[in-house]
């Protein structure tokens, strides 16, 4: 648990994070079963009624469908995809901001800040 | 369904449960955390039928508690005991044949998980194998409430995880209910529904875990830590 | 009754090492009388007087093992209460496990005392000496049941009392406990009420004893003779009162443990 989960936002949250984030890096593509329940609780640690709750929570917002008797895919829907990247981004985009924010730095310091790290990893990688 | 309702239980003078009411439903892992001598044994042995309570009533889905609740309860000592002349095999046999509900196949299947050797001997086993051979035995049965007391106590991470391991694939949450007390808050933080908190006898806090999550933004340690003072 | 079969499996297992002890024990006496008695020329008699010593002892022997057994359980209560059986049903596979081990020693026993019997004096012909040990092994298993009976009895009482105080000390007010009871029941067998109750259904001596030749010693005195030959061996009234007992006993035993003793 310690490992993958921290203790003070619900667990169904951080597991429906975790997921969206497999399927923006590709991990689980669009219209793949997910594993069951148990499957996933195993995996993770996490009661099955944890799992539950979170497949639940990302089927009422159309990331996956529960295929009765079949079990729970990823979405194929263009939109929802596209709509999740844009939410995760923005939301890690949204944690940074407020952090430099708060110790001081400007936008521009920012934006500078982060061409110039885009660049230096770039030729890293090169 | 368990409830206890305005349950006392004395022993000689001191008051080892104090007026306690307490329901809890199906389909849920609870734990029952408190620090030693708060009560938590002693209500998980009125809820086995195990101890009488002095005042007060425990009921176990509508039935009064005596001791032959055993039919519907699975408990779970904390104490590693075992008879001395039964093999692994033969004790799971012996259990079998005391319970109508225990399920041979099921316990075979979390021998394997569990990765006991059916021929030897428990007193032959390391701690952490007896601590899987408990969970092996109660968790078997197809039964409505399961009891472990302490089932992680004294024994490494590596044993705790697979218990952990094994609760998460044999229990039937849609028909079982877990009750278990712990020290160890941090191995079943993230498998827990409910945690109750009990402190000199009485009950200080019931609570569902992802609510506290999620309405208070702490964990169950932190709860504790809050409640205790 | 699967269950049942199953547990008296196990109980046979649990106290098989007390069995062991005792026979050990058994054939310990039998040897070491039968070497003690050669070296005085007197090993038939002595061999009678050790096994008539160990089959009497065996009254006691079934509330040892269930003692045995019950001690056992005691270090892990939950084991052997976590059961969805009666109490009765519990204890009952003890006790009959324990007495099948009983059975198996006195039998020897008693094997050996008419054996030894016949060849220190051929004084009682087949007939009687059949009469005789018959008499001897009922009122031996029933002295043991009840002996066995009102030892499981003191001991729901006294693991419901150290419940609430030290070993010890439970042991103390138990065995107060027992004395007393033994003084009051002795008041009230004593009673010439309970006497009218239980005293019937008499077997005397000479009915058992047939073609007994010993009449002819007592001719000089016949009158003392017929007295003994007239007096009462046993009453089957005695017997009945003491086979309600047992199972008086027994039921209230179930009781307390099932409602006092805690795990």
């Amino acid at each position: 648990m310690a490992d993958m989960f921290h203790s003070q936002k619900p667990i169904y949250q951080q597991l429906a994070d975790r997921i969206k984030k497999q399927i923006i890096s590709g991990e689980l593509s669009p219209g793949e079963k997910l594993p069951s329940i148990r499957e996933t609780g195993l995996e993770v640690n996490v009661n099955p009624n944890t799992v539950s709750r979170t497949y639940r929570e990302l089927e009422m917002v159309n990331i996956v469908e529960t295929k009765r008797g079949q079990g729970t895919f990823v979405t194929e829907d263009e939109g929802v995809l596209r709509s999740i990247r844009e939410e995760m981004k923005n939301e890690i985009i949204t944690i940074f901001v407020q952090e430099m924010q708060e110790m001081g730095y400007t936008n521009d310091d920012i934006q500078s800040g982060l061409g110039e790290f885009l660049s230096k990893k770039g030729e890293n990688e090169a | 369904m368990i409830t206890l309702t305005n349950v006392t239980k004395k022993y000689s003078s001191k008051k080892a449960l104090d007026n306690v009411n307490l329901e809890l439903t199906v389909g849920k892992l609870i734990g029952l955390v408190g620090e030693n001598g708060s009560g938590k044994s002693t209500t998980l042995k009125l809820i086995a039928g195990l101890k009488h309570p002095t005042k007060g009533e425990v009921r176990v889905n509508g039935e009064l508690v005596t001791r032959r609740i055993a039919d519907s309860v699975s408990y779970l000592s904390e104490l590693d005991e075992y008879y001395s002349f039964f093999t692994v095999e033969k004790t799971i046999e012996f259990y079998a044949s005391q319970f109508k509900d225990f399920d041979l196949d099921k316990a075979y299947e979390i021998l394997k998980f569990m990765k006991l050797d059916p021929k030897s001997k428990p007193k032959h086993l390391s701690k952490g194998n007896r601590g899987r051979l408990k969970i092996v035995l109660s968790l078997a049965r197809n039964v409505p409430v399961i009891l472990l007391d302490e089932p992680f106590s004294g024994l490494d991470p590596m044993v705790r995880n697979s218990i952990v391991k094994g609760l998460i694939s044999f229990i039937d949450l849609e028909k079982q209910l877990v009750l278990i007390t712990t020290h160890e808050i941090r191995e079943v933080e993230s498998i827990l529904d409910e945690v109750v908190a009990i402190k000199d006898g009485s009950i200080i806090g019931h609570h569902n875990v992802e609510d506290l999550r999620e309405e208070k933004q702490i964990g169950i340690v932190d709860w504790m830590e809050e409640i205790y003072g | 009754m699967n269950t049942w079969l199953a547990l008296t499996k196990k109980e046979f297992k649990l106290s098989l090492p007390a069995f062991i002890i005792a026979a050990v024990l058994f054939v310990g006496f039998m040897v070491g009388g039968y070497f003690i008695g050669r070296n005085f020329g007197y090993a038939d008699e002595v061999l009678l007087g050790v096994s008539l010593f160990a089959s009497s002892l065996h009254t006691l022997l079934l509330a040892f093992y269930l003692f045995y057994s019950l001690n056992t359980e005691r270090k892990r209560l939950h084991l052997w209460l976590h059961n969805p059986m009666s109490i009765s049903g519990l204890l009952s596979a003890k006790i009959f496990t324990n007495f099948v081990y009983m059975i198996i020693t006195f039998a020897a026993s008693i094997t050996l005392n008419v054996i030894f019997f016949q060849r220190v004096t051929d004084l009682f012909n087949q007939q009687t000496l059949f009469n005789l040990t018959g008499t001897l092994l009922i009122m031996f298993l029933f002295s043991s049941l009840f002996v066995a009976a009102v030892f499981l009895f003191f001991w729901s009482i006294f693991m419901t009392l150290s419940q609430k105080m030290n070993d010890f000390l439970s042991f103390v007010i138990t065995f107060l406990l027992f004395v007393f009871t033994s003084w009051a029941l002795g008041k009230v067998t004593d009673l010439s009420f309970y006497q009218t109750l239980t005293q019937w259904g008499e077997i005397k001596i000479q009915d058992m004893f047939v073609g007994f030749e010993l009449n002819v010693d007592f001719d000089s005195q016949s009158a003392s003779g017929d007295t003994f030959l007239e007096s009462t061996f046993i009453y089957i009234g005695d017997i009945i009162v003491e086979i309600i007992g047992i199972i008086a006993l027994f039921f209230a035993t179930c009781w307390i443990i099932e409602r006092k003793v805690e795990v």
